[in-house]
């Protein structure tokens, strides 16, 4: 793990806390600030850090584990898994992700945040993204 | 008579000093235990509460002062106990009702929290002086050892408030080591606080230096416990003993006081409608910290809405009494 990556959640928002942990440790894992082989804090650790139920770090952490991403051993530390290059999502995934992102557009418009803003801000987060 | 005078005045004011810098050991967002908005300190609205406190303590002092003087000077070593704890529980009185005051200008506070993702840490490498405070008793002993025929068959333990003997104890193995290995118990006690706060806490610089602080006492309690242990053989002036506790409660109060007001004071969010009594007693059940860093002061308070503070405590209570219990047959 390069530096000490960070991860940041709204105990006020109204995404549930354990979706907010799995997109932040996603963003990490994509952004390559954790690598794999990796190891991740414990439920534990990261629960009492955040004020949150175990549950609701061991929910994130599963469900980190169903996308690929982490490896999970019953008393060991989380550990992050190497998941190579997925291959191209199915066209039924890919209508999911343009439903939601419809919505957050919508969201970023009815804001006020103008439609060449939103299309720079998605274009450029897709390459800092990049593998 | 004049001892008993002065003992109760040194008190007296040591309590009435701690009650009115109990305001100030708080950090800047923090006003007598009520998150508030920064510069509210300075609202002629929070001067108002301040100065209320202030004249509320001040008076229960002058009250119980004068009260001391009107008792027989026969009841005095009945009464001093009594009015210190009348002078601790009314003030306590006065803080709570500055918070409730307070409540009516509460801050919401954000609800964001961060989690660093490096590994879980290890303790700091400084606790290895742990050992030093361990190494000082075992001097002790090795010299109460060394020295065995010189202690008399009885030797006086305890003092009255005029410094007369009024507490003995025999020369046997107990009565002789008792308080190297009572230091030795309660040393290990507060390290094992320490370790524990440590690991149910949440991640924060105020770790390490709770840990410090803990560590600093328990060089504090050596020195206390090699002096009592020495009692066979040395009559060290008990003025000493007392001057160091107060010079290290001195030091330690001044010292939070510094750290809770540096600019960079890590504030531990922790909601408001959880901090009970005086934003002093935290209950959350929905928080799994054991240990949560305190509004009032510097340092940690147990979350009572975690079950395992209650073990904790529960425990440590348990083991102070069974030190106690093994170290009081000892005296005669």
């Amino acid at each position: 793990m390069s530096a000490t990556p960070k991860i940041r959640i709204d105990l006020n928002s109204s995404i549930p806390a354990y979706r907010q942990i799995v997109d932040a440790l996603r963003v990490l894992f994509v952004e390559g600030r954790i690598l794999p082989g990796d190891s991740l804090p414990s439920v534990r650790r990261i629960a009492l850090d955040l004020g949150v139920h175990f549950n609701t770090v061991g929910e994130a952490y599963r469900q980190l584990a169903l996308e690929g991403w982490i490896d999970l051993q019953q008393g060991k530390s989380a550990v992050v898994r190497d998941r190579g290059v997925p291959p191209p999502a199915p066209v039924e995934q890919v209508k999911q992700f343009r439903s939601r992102l419809r919505a957050f557009v919508a969201e970023a418009r009815s804001s006020g945040i103008a439609s060449a803003r939103i299309a720079e801000e998605l274009k450029s987060l897709a390459q800092e993204l990049l593998p | 008579m004049t001892a008993l005078w002065i003992t109760f005045a040194v008190n007296c004011i040591f309590v009435t000093a701690l009650m009115l810098l109990m305001p100030y050991i708080s950090r800047p967002n923090v006003f007598f235990g009520v998150h508030v908005a920064p510069g509210f300190r300075r609202t002629p609205e929070a001067r108002l509460i301040l100065r209320q406190y202030r004249l509320g303590v001040l008076a229960i002092t002058a009250v119980l002062f004068v009260a001391f003087a009107l008792f027989p000077q026969k009841s005095w070593p009945a009464a001093l106990p009594i009015l210190l704890v009348v002078q601790l529980v009314s003030s306590a009185t006065f803080f709570v009702r500055a918070n409730r005051q307070a409540r009516a200008y509460f801050a919401p506070q954000s609800g964001l929290r961060e989690a660093d993702l490096r590994g879980d840490d290890g303790l700091p490498a400084f606790l290895w002086f742990a050992v030093v405070p361990y190494l000082i008793l075992g001097a002790v002993a090795f010299y109460l050892h060394q020295h065995w025929d010189a202690i008399p068959a009885r030797f006086p333990v305890h003092w009255d408030a005029n410094w007369n003997p009024n507490g003995w104890s025999a020369k046997s193995f107990r009565g002789v080591y008792g308080p190297v290995f009572f230091g030795s118990g309660l040393i290990t006690l507060i390290l094992g606080l320490g370790i524990v706060t440590f690991f149910g806490s949440r991640r924060s610089n105020t770790r390490r230096s709770v840990l410090a602080i803990i560590l600093a006492t328990s060089f504090f309690l050596a020195l206390v416990f090699s002096t009592v242990g020495l009692l066979p053989l040395h009559r060290p002036h008990i003025w000493i003993t007392f001057a160091l506790a107060l010079v290290f409660a001195a030091v330690l109060i001044f010292w939070s006081i510094r750290k809770v007001a540096e600019p960079d004071s890590e504030t531990e969010i922790t909601p408001d409608s959880f901090w009970y009594a005086a934003g002093s007693i935290y209950c959350n059940p929905g928080d799994p910290a054991i240990f949560v860093q305190k509004r009032i002061g510097y340092g940690y308070t147990l979350n009572f809405g975690n079950r395992w503070s209650w073990v904790f405590m529960i425990g440590f209570i348990v083991a102070i009494i069974a030190l106690v219990t093994l170290v009081a047959r000892t005296t005669h």
